[in-house]
């Protein structure tokens, strides 16, 4: 079976339509088996619930931004192997340096494109 | 115009057509990408073939290769158009770093009883390997009762053979130092032989770095050095990620002077030194695979 087929990927963002492009993007991929979540802590309740390999968080979200996400998820034995993916505006250079110290996998800048998707997924775990 | 061979009946003449087949079959073989500036290379390597064939002209010679029957000889062709020249202590800043920056806590890590890895992918003649584990063991005498290991792998079986007997020509040494040379080679006579204690430390694997890798990692360090100018954009892009996926976080990865990660991969990476990447430091993901078995 293809690494796609078996991926299962958690999309957090506070904007409804940037989850809709980026489903939309892993569907194109082939990534069918997708989860959302609005906020970090939804997010962790659903890891909880159901482990994902791969979180693709945005970084700029109310309460818990992506940074504190990816800390929590760090920190809990339970999720701190699980792939985390930060999606940064285009000047987040100290952004993307403190979430390389807390762990992050990957990054995008947006704007980005599904094969901008593709290809930091594919760093991580291989091809797809 | 190419010379013809003095004897008249072979022709080292690759006319642009032939290159194109040549070239084909090297890409749907071993990804390999044959810029049409090699031209006069392949031609006299190719002419190596010729002989040992017996095939008269590339015409035939390559009317040959496209048959079922001539699997064997392809992978031969392989074999001399990927043969390149190496040196022990290549890209010597490599080796520097390796031994500064990258193998202290390594072999800590192996002297509280931890594993270490390092791959050497593409380790032509054995230079690499060998070169690695004079490092290793100049640092730590008594490696080979630890778990450190290096696996070295190369899709010629040509040069693997020659790298598992670890003989080589003095001239080839003579860039080494010699205390490091006395240590670990055994003069016999024309030749220098890579002593047990090297050869304790490495494994020597055929592997296709364009198909299947039959290897679990991770590493710790890779090397993979002017071997992926060869492959095509496409072929090179896809490789960065596997190499990624196979390393611990904060392993290292070393490639040649003149290739470069594509900007995907490399975000995955922290530049470390001169076409030196460090893994991001992040935990590697289980691969989902790992958890349906």
């Amino acid at each position: 079976m293809a690494l796609r087929d078996q991926l299962r990927v958690l999309v957090v963002d506070d904007m409804a339509t940037s989850r809709g492009l980026i489903t939309q993007a892993l569907d194109a991929l082939g990534i069918a088996n997708v989860a959302t979540a609005s906020d970090g802590t939804s997010a962790l309740a659903s890891m909880a619930a159901r482990p994902v390999h791969l979180v693709i968080s945005d970084y700029n979200m109310p309460e818990m931004d992506g940074l504190k996400l990816l800390q929590a998820i760090r920190a809990n034995p339970a999720t701190q192997k699980t792939g985390f993916l930060l999606i940064t505006g285009r000047a987040d250079a100290t952004i993307i340096d403190q979430g390389r110290g807390l762990g992050m996998n990957n990054y995008l800048k947006k704007p980005f494109t599904p094969d901008d998707i593709k290809g930091a997924i594919e760093a991580v775990f291989g091809r797809l | 115009m190419s010379p013809a061979l003095q004897d008249g009946t072979l022709s080292t003449d690759l006319s642009r057509a032939e290159f194109e087949r040549v070239a084909a079959i090297a890409r749907s073989e071993a990804g390999l990408n044959l810029s049409p500036g090699k031209r006069p290379m392949i031609s006299s390597r190719l002419a190596q073939r010729l002989r040992a064939t017996g095939h008269a002209d590339f015409k035939s010679y390559l009317a040959f290769l496209e048959t079922a029957e001539s699997q064997e000889e392809r992978r031969k062709l392989v074999n001399v158009l990927t043969t390149n020249v190496s040196s022990f202590f290549r890209e010597a800043h490599h080796f520097r770093t390796l031994e500064t920056d990258v193998l202290p806590p390594l072999i800590e890590r192996a002297r509280a009883g931890g594993r270490v890895r390092i791959w050497s992918a593409g380790c032509s003649a054995g230079q690499e390997p060998y070169s690695i584990a004079m490092a290793i063991l100049s640092a730590f005498p008594d490696a080979d009762r630890h778990d450190i290991r290096i696996l070295a792998s190369d899709i010629d079986e040509i040069v693997l053979e020659t790298a598992r007997r670890g003989r080589y020509a003095g001239k080839q040494l003579q860039e080494v130092d010699l205390a490091l040379r006395q240590q670990f080679f055994t003069d016999e006579g024309e030749e220098l032989a890579a002593g047990d204690g090297l050869k304790a430390l490495i494994s020597f694997r055929r592997l296709n770095l364009v198909g299947d890798w039959p290897i679990k990692g991770p590493f710790d360090v890779i090397f993979c050095r002017n071997v992926v100018i060869y492959f095509d954009a496409a072929t090179q892009a896809a490789l960065w990620p596997r190499f990624h996926s196979l390393l611990v976080p904060g392993g290292v990865l070393f490639v040649g002077h003149s290739e470069r990660l594509d900007a995907r991969s490399a975000r995955a990476f922290v530049s470390a030194g001169v076409t030196t990447w460090k893994r991001l430091a992040g935990p590697l993901p289980p691969h989902p695979e790992e958890g349906s078995r």
